[in-house]
């Protein structure tokens, strides 16, 4: 038995170092795990300097932000923006930080506006541990974020505790499959074969249909409990959050592109709350203008219970483009 | 609990410390162990259906206690009809209700009347065929006085939901199986790194083989209609080495994982697509379920045994049952006819058992009369797996009728399948490795053994990293659904 398992052990150590080592040299792709953002990042990556705006996030993002609404609002006002929705399907803070970082890292663009959903930060459901979406964007760095950010979070309950562990737990499980380059094959550059076909339009945007009813109720509480929540101040904010987003406002800054967060309906958190309110106001959108439109709050304007339908889409594009004319008029008053 | 998912990666080491290292001491305790850790295996997926594996046990095991006890026919009939009709009735409820239900609403409306039921909303329970089957062998075989009934309640519960195999197999005869758990077990060294070479193979044939055809025979058969035939051709072929690799795949783990435990399973699969005639193909391909079959309803039918309209009759039977055993739908009957067909001819001239040894047993390459019968073979089966993987008879058909036209002979093509020149060479090679290896259980079994300690850990390394690489998005096992 002492032999066998001996054998099992170097066997796996081996196969470690190597793993490590293979990671190194071989060209895999940035984005192989994000099958959208791919889709749409490969097919304006040519003509990066047409746009100077873009919006990352979830699929809040993709159904939510129509460019080409939000094009015509800056064209009213006079103003010059070609927008692009890079937000892509499942894409949560940890991911969309790495997306933006690698954006900043190996494109040219500047002189340009970042428009980022705000969100929290999340743990990696044990169902889709090992799916590549949640593989590919580990790293060291990523896994010093988490662990910083639970150790600084507001841990009261033993539930609290719990939930600590599942984050340390499973993003170490994703950056270790990461280093065993699992599912690496299919981000090989000689081996990018797209499985599905696009679906967005040439500004990355896409509309859903209302796919049933919408219960006003659950759609109101968004609003209301986001109203409740902006108004407490009962929660602490994140210090390794905080810090997270100062960086990536700093990096991007290098290259003159200013960071804008932007808040999509949903269930919020304290936390998330409280990380919100710490933003430096030039780099968000007004909470409470947010939940003021009753509009982004009427079932009608829903396709699903977490997403826009086109109406919606349009009504909430027009209430970013509005608030971000503001901003805008905001800083070129303070520049003067 | 997948066997190519992270869950199994962190179970599988728990249980064999435990096994080995804890529970080593007693053989209750190790039985005892094997059972829960197989139901957590199981409820791992969905815990509610473990009381259908519990039920069915309690079930066999009084019946099995019961039938030591008493030597009246009436009463023996009567509890193997009890064992058989949970069982059956279970696999039969779960599994083919709504196919019973819809056949007969189409048949009454026909027939000009309305059937008033509606179908239900069934989830089928993961491997109640296999496991029904396996525990249905154990009653029968009491019954017959093949085999002694046990009193030992754990090992009888331990050997039905066995985990290794209790979701896709091999379906074990309780004279294999259950005597393995009566007997003290030892870790052998030789067995161990035979399992773990078996479990490293399967893990290959799954991930590597079975689930890269995957995305491409998925590709050309949803989209079949705007397919030329060569690329339909080439997506049949892709599903064959697909069902292969993840059957037989699951087969090795399945058999791996149960040696570093001690015990022996009977092989599964035997390098099934090397084979000359359909005979010979079904003596190799799902071995544990065509003895099944052979032993429990094709010679109590009378077998080959009688007339000619005996023996086709019987073939017919134990064919298309086979059929129906993989799924409640007029596709798998057909494929099960279509293996009937072919097999009969050779039945009828009693050439169903000239091809007995393993092709080329004594050179490297076939002649070339068995090259051609091979062949011959393999396309037969791709023909057949068509219906087996259609989604109904019509979108077969369509699809044979795709692929036999003029376009059979153009170069493959959909947008996307360039991509497939990684696999091709990979297909190839695996071929090649089976091929060399075609006399042993498994390819990996005696490979290389005796080059140098370098070339096969270079072998092994290699074969490892091509999992990691192409692992992910963990796939089901096509057999799950069975």
């Amino acid at each position: 038995m002492k032999k066998f398992l001996n054998k099992i052990l170097i066997f796996s150590i081996i196969l470690f170092v190597f793993n490590l080592v293979l990671g190194f040299i071989l060209p895999i792709r940035t984005y192989y795990g994000n099958e959208m953002f791919e889709q749409k990042f490969s097919s304006i990556k040519n003509d990066l300097n047409d746009y100077n705006l873009y919006f990352f996030g979830s699929s809040r993002i993709v159904n939510g932000i129509n460019p080409k609404v939000f094009d015509s609002v800056m064209q009213v006002n006079d103003r010059d923006i070609n927008s692009y929705n890079l937000g892509s399907y499942g894409t949560w803070f940890n991911e969309n930080i790495f997306l933006i970082n690698s954006i900043l890292n190996d494109t040219s663009i500047k002189d340009a506006t970042f428009m980022i959903e705000f969100q929290q930060v999340m743990s990696v459901p044990w169902e889709k541990i090992d799916n590549h979406k949640n593989i590919y964007y580990q790293s060291s760095d990523n896994f010093t974020f988490i662990l910083n950010y639970v150790l600084d979070k507001d841990i009261r309950t033993f539930r609290d505790f719990l939930i600590g562990v599942h984050y340390i737990f499973s993003y170490s499980i994703s950056e270790t499959l990461n280093i065993f380059n699992l599912g690496k094959l299919k981000g090989l550059e000689s081996y990018s074969h797209s499985k599905e076909s696009k679906k967005f339009d040439n500004k990355g945007f896409f509309a859903i249909d209302s796919r049933k009813e919408m219960n006003q109720i659950t759609i109101s509480n968004y609003q209301s409990k986001g109203v409740q929540l902006f108004q407490a101040n009962e929660s602490k904010s994140n210090g390794a959050f905080e810090k997270k987003i100062n960086e990536i406002i700093k990096k991007a800054q290098e290259r003159n592109i200013s960071i804008i967060f932007i808040l999509t309906p949903k269930n919020y958190t304290k936390e998330m709350v409280a990380n919100y309110k710490t933003l430096p106001s030039e780099n968000k959108i007004d909470y409470e203008k947010f939940l003021d439109q009753t509009s982004l709050f009427e079932a009608a304007n829903w396709g699903d219970h977490t997403h826009f339908n086109f109406q919606g889409a349009q009504y909430f594009t027009e209430f970013v483009a509005k608030e971000f004319l503001i901003l805008n008029r905001n800083e070129a008053s303070e520049n003067k | 609990m997948l066997f190519n998912s992270l869950d199994f990666a962190i179970f599988l080491p728990i249980v064999f410390i435990l096994y080995w290292f804890v529970f080593n001491k007693s053989l209750k305790w190790q039985n005892l162990l094997v059972a829960v850790a197989s139901y957590v295996f199981y409820g791992w997926w969905d815990w509610r259906f473990l009381s259908l594996i519990l039920f069915s046990t309690l079930v066999d095991y009084f019946v099995g206690v019961s039938l030591g006890k008493t030597e009246a026919p009436t009463r023996r009939k009567v509890l193997l009809w009890i064992s058989i009709l949970v069982n059956l009735g279970f696999l039969g409820f779960f599994k083919y209700y709504n196919f019973f239900l819809d056949n007969f609403k189409s048949a009454f409306s026909i027939a000009g009347y309305e059937l008033n039921a509606n179908s239900l909303n069934i989830i089928l329970p993961v491997g109640i065929s296999f496991y029904t089957f396996q525990t249905l062998s154990y009653t029968i075989d009491v019954y017959k006085d093949r085999l002694e009934p046990t009193k030992n309640f754990i090992s009888f519960a331990a050997f039905v939901s066995f985990f290794p195999q209790l979701v896709a197999g091999p379906i074990e005869r309780a004279s294999n199986l259950l005597p393995q758990f009566y007997k003290p077990r030892k870790f052998e060294y030789s067995q161990g790194v035979d399992g773990m070479r078996q479990i490293l193979w399967g893990l290959f044939k799954k991930v590597v083989i079975a689930d890269n055809c995957a995305v491409y025979a998925n590709h050309i058969f949803e989209n079949s209609a705007d397919m030329s035939g060569s690329t339909l051709a080439l997506g049949a072929v892709f599903f064959t080495f697909q069902i292969y690799g993840d059957f037989s795949g699951y087969s090795d783990i399945a058999i791996g994982t149960a040696r570093i435990f001690g015990f022996k399973l009977m092989q599964n699969f035997a390098f099934p697509y090397f084979s000359r005639d359909i005979a010979e193909f079904w003596r190799r391909w799902h071995i544990s379920l065509s003895t099944w079959f052979r032993d429990y309803l094709y010679i109590p039918l009378g077998g080959s045994r009688g007339g000619t309209w005996m023996k086709v009759r019987n073939t017919f039977i134990i064919f298309m049952v086979s059929g129906f055993w993989h799924g409640a739908n007029w596709t798998f009957i057909v494929w099960g006819a279509l293996n009937a067909v072919y097999f009969l001819p050779l039945l009828l001239t009693n050439k169903n058992r000239q091809n007995m040894e393993v092709v080329a047993e004594d050179s490297y390459f076939p002649s070339l009369k068995e090259f051609g019968q091979m062949t011959l073979t393999f396309g037969l089966t791709v023909i057949a797996w068509v219906f087996f993987r259609a989604e109904n008879i019509g979108h077969a058909i369509s699809y044979l009728g795709g692929m036999f036209s003029e376009s059979l002979l153009s170069i493959p093509y959909y947008e996307g399948i360039g991509y497939a020149k990684f696999l091709i060479p990979l297909l190839a090679i695996f071929i090649f490795i089976e091929w060399l290896e075609r006399r042993n259980q498994f390819a990996l079994e005696k490979l290389l053994l005796n080059q140098s300690i370098f070339i096969r850990l270079a072998a092994y390394y290699t074969i490892a990293f091509l999992i990691f690489y192409t692992a992910g998005e963990e796939q089901q096992f096509i057999y799950f659904q069975f």
